[in-house]
């Protein structure tokens, strides 16, 4: 579930996230200008290989652990989703 | 103009026109005529479905209550559970003959009883998924395991249990359901069960759109992310799921003949257009000895054997998203452009997309969240052999669950093991592919388009899965001394 919004969001985050997925995406895409709520899977941008570069992304960078029960590898798919895991994971 | 009339379900102005009641009514007669000839035409075969009517149905109903689609959808899977379980009255079979006592009328409380069984298993499991958070722990948070093995334990006790042994004949429910099942209880365990009903599950639990033992479409949280509900967004999927059907036709036609021309044979509907006109070619799934005969018919086999299994795939998937699609999901294909794939991990994904997405969600993932302690290397070894070899292999030897218990071992080893190789040379293949795609993503060589080195990849791609295959064709109808010959054969030995 997304809980924050984009304005409130740290501008560097998202930003660096954007420049990660920059470095995964399809062949020819481009999602600087997607839009957060964009399921970037769903899309054609990423393909199930990316997600194990965003969860090892997510683990490096932020200290996330993602092991637990519940967790839907499908949340990973949008730029607001991934954010509002960062978010939850800072507070 | 041939690649717009090609991709007629893009065009502004037929999707337009798909909106109107004219529109509507065009498509819904086009889609009965194709799936009536996909029956006529036997690629039914292809599909482990006896009919299609039922989808007929159901397509039609959703364009007459088209805001109670998931009701529709559900009925019609009640449907099909009814039809099934009662079965096509056998020859001698009249109800003048329906008498308490009689054969007829044992065999259909047998039936009767397994529709209710059927469904009793689903609601029950749906009500329990309902509950999510008061199961055990040990439960949530090895929800689909847990599932498994309470199957797995129930198979065993009406194997040991002489009063149960008659639900043995039951068995082959077990692979038909366990990973449908298995897709409602991942959507239970993502927090989601709690606002849906019954109905949103059952017409994927039951498909009325085909699929067998596999998974097209997947669970719920797949479906409703692609479900064009109206407007626009149906008008498209319902055209692509037109021009898929006709897809499908077409890679059937190849196929028959492909069937006739390389390989002679008799059932294929070109056969006798072709006025016996043939390469007679062996057939690697049947006469693997034939074609080991000399290092050149081989290697052709063992191509020509590639290119029939991405025929058949394609178009046994074309029919089944193209069902899907009419009916208002817009998935992806099951089977695409399999042979323009340059790494493996590209050609595991397109040639069976639900299959490869049912090892992933059912074994990479929850093995790779669980193995951050491993180094990167490592923990995308284990979870590429927990999906592609030892997923593999379970999701295969639970495809005939009576059939095991009842054989004994030797037999079991006997056919399975050559799988055993398969699935650890596709493993491997993967592991391997993965780890070249994240060195050249980094790298930044991975939007590379020389024809050249296009060509090798391609070329590469296929040999790996022809040669691959050799272990992958049933042990009913190829021994392993003939694998061993076609691969001494390859090697010009």
């Amino acid at each position: 579930m997304i809980t924050t919004t984009s304005s409130e969001r740290d501008p560097d985050t998202r930003a660096a996230l954007v420049t990660f997925l920059g470095t995964i995406v399809r062949p020819g895409g481009r999602i600087e200008d997607v839009d957060d709520s964009v399921n970037l899977f769903d899309a054609g941008y990423l393909d199930s290989l990316a997600i194990i570069q965003i969860v090892t992304y997510l683990e490096q960078t932020h200290g996330l652990s993602l092991a637990g029960p519940g967790m839907d590898p499908t949340d990973l798919g949008t730029i607001g989703g991934i954010l509002s895991m960062i978010d939850r994971a800072a507070s | 103009m041939i690649g717009r009339v090609y991709r007629f379900h893009d065009q502004g102005l037929v999707v337009a026109f798909a909106q109107t009641a004219a529109g509507r009514l065009v498509i819904l007669g086009t889609a009965v005529m194709l799936l009536i000839w996909h029956d006529a035409g036997h690629v039914a075969e292809l599909q482990l479905q006896d009919s299609y009517w039922i989808t007929i149905a159901a397509i039609g109903a959703m364009f007459l209550f088209p805001l109670h689609g998931r009701l529709m959808l559900s009925l019609a899977s009640f449907c099909m559970l009814l039809v099934f379980s009662l079965g096509v009255p056998e020859t001698d079979f009249s109800f003048s003959n329906l008498q308490p006592g009689t054969r007829e009328f044992e065999a259909l409380l047998r039936r009767i009883a397994l529709a209710v069984g059927v469904m009793a298993i689903l609601f029950g499991t749906f009500l329990v998924m309902k509950r999510f958070d008061d199961l055990p722990a040990p439960v949530r948070k090895y929800p689909v395991v847990s599932f498994h093995l309470a199957a797995l334990a129930g198979l065993v006790l009406i194997w040991v249990a002489p009063p149960l042994s008659f639900l043995l004949h039951n068995a082959w429910l077990i692979p038909l359901l366990i990973w449908r099942i298995g897709y409602m209880i991942l959507y239970a365990s993502h927090g989601k069960m709690r606002n849906s009903r019954f109905r949103d599950h059952l017409f994927y639990l039951l498909p009325i759109y085909g699929g067998g033992n596999l998974t097209p479409g997947k669970g719920l949280g797949h479906l409703e992310r692609h479900e064009a509900a109206a407007g626009e967004a149906l008008a498209r999927s319902q055209l692509s799921g037109l021009r898929l059907l006709m897809i499908g036709i077409v890679w059937y036609w190849a196929h028959e003949l492909m069937q006739a021309a390389v390989y002679g044979d008799q059932e294929s509907l070109f056969m006798p257009l072709l006025s016996g006109w043939t390469l007679d070619m062996p057939l690697l799934n049947e006469n693997m000895a034939d074609a080991a005969s000399s290092t050149e018919l081989a290697w052709i086999s063992i191509y020509l054997e590639l290119f029939r299994t991405v025929l058949a795939w394609a178009a046994w998937g074309a029919m089944i998203i193209g069902a899907l699609r009419l009916l208002g999901f817009n998935v992806f294909r099951n089977t695409y452009k399999p042979l323009l794939a340059t790494n493996l991990l590209d050609y595991w994904s397109r040639i069976n997309y639900y299959f490869k997405e049912a090892c992933v969600d059912f074994f990479f993932y929850p093995t790779f969240m669980r193995c951050g302690w491993a180094g990167p290397r490592l923990r995308l070894f284990i979870a590429v052999f927990a999906a592609a070899f030892l997923g593999n292999l379970y999701y295969h030897v639970l495809l005939y669950p009576h059939w095991t218990l009842t054989v004994g071992w030797a037999a079991v080893w006997e056919y399975w093991s050559p799988r055993l190789i398969y699935c650890f040379l596709l493993a491997g293949g993967i592991w391997v592919s993965m780890l070249r795609q994240q060195t050249m993503r980094r790298g930044g060589s991975g939007t590379s388009q020389a024809r050249l080195i296009r060509a090798r990849r391609l070329l590469g791609v296929w040999t790996f899965y022809a040669l691959i295959h050799i272990w992958n064709i049933p042990s009913d109808s190829v021994a392993f001394e003939d694998r061993m010959r076609i691969v001494a054969a390859l090697l010009g030995l």
